[in-house]
């Protein structure tokens, strides 16, 4: 290898490291997993429990989001562990932040909106909110792919209020509740999922090289 | 020509590493780097004697754990390196 060549390659790894990658972020994609299992869980679960009264849904939607939160922060440590980190990270706790940030934020929006029976807002509401997150995720990981589905969810929600608003389906119950729904487990549920697995095995396939 | 203590991969990985975390485990360097604990103590050591980086030896309860700092002149060592880095490519 010439020196040229030498130094090429030296400065490719440098910037792997500060530009590409920017830091050192331990990350249990696992946490991904759960919360799409409770974005679906509410998907079903937010209306009947809001219909049976708002207290009662807001203690629903509330429990789940902390359930959320603590298998987190307990996969979180547990990473953290195995790098001998304590507490967590810088990173860790924006992207903690910003999620307890914006929860609290569409819990008591949703709580408001179910009161006058927009239950279809609430989903639109939850669709754009957390999409903010995973912009703050894609930038803080570096993973590009949160950053699509975020566009992704954003230009969801913008269509489906658009959509509904002009042709007076907020308050439906029947095609388009189904349609937003789906559009929310699509959103929320299955394209994380789908870039969780991308990401675990890239982390796995890095392993197994030594990078 | 270049400083030889951080023309080396692992410094120079191990060098951009500390400079976008400040401060890391041993554990988590030795994880990010892929290379063994003796492997990763020889090249510290070498760090350390030229004062690029600072060791701190704690104890966490009755575990022990090693803490790796960047020093203010590993920062400056490791900049000078970039621009060496990027003169070379320049005249060739």
């Amino acid at each position: 290898m010439s020196e040229k060549d030498e130094v090429l390659r030296q400065i490719s790894e440098i910037k792997h490291h500060l530009v590409d990658k920017e830091s050192f972020f331990p990350y249990n994609y696992n946490a991904c997993h759960v919360w799409s299992v409770i974005a679906v869980v509410l998907t079903f679960l937010m209306i009947p429990s809001y219909e049976n009264s708002v207290t009662f849904g807001t203690t629903v939607v509330t429990s789940l989001v902390l359930i959320g939160f603590v298998i987190e922060g307990v996969l979180t440590k547990k990473v953290n562990e195995s790098y001998d980190i304590d507490d967590c990270t810088r990173r860790q706790a924006f992207i903690m932040k910003n999620f307890i940030m914006i929860s609290l934020f569409a819990i008591v929006f949703s709580a408001i909106l179910a009161m006058m029976k927009l239950y279809i807002l609430i989903f639109i509401l939850w669709l754009f909110l957390i999409s903010l997150g995973y912009f703050a995720i894609s930038f803080v990981l570096n993973v590009k792919a949160y950053e699509k589905i975020a566009m992704f969810n954003v230009l969801s929600s913008v269509a489906l209020l658009s959509y509904g608003a002009y042709f007076g389906l907020l308050e439906s119950r029947g095609t388009f509740l189904s349609v937003v729904q789906g559009v929310v487990i699509l959103g929320l549920a299955v394209l994380p999922t789908l870039v969780a697995l991308q990401q675990q095995k890239i982390e796995k396939s890095d392993k197994a090289c030594g990078v | 020509m270049f400083d030889p203590l951080l023309h080396q991969p692992v410094r120079s990985k191990l060098l951009s590493l500390l400079i976008a975390n400040d401060e890391l485990p041993f554990k988590a360097l030795k994880e990010s780097l892929s290379v063994t604990d003796g492997n990763l103590s020889s090249h510290l050591s070498k760090l350390e004697k030229e004062e690029y980086v600072l060791i701190e030896k704690l104890f966490e309860g009755k575990r022990p754990k090693t803490v790796v700092h960047i020093t203010l002149k590993g920062r400056e060592a490791f900049a000078l390196y970039i621009e060496e880095l990027r003169k070379f490519i320049e005249e060739n």
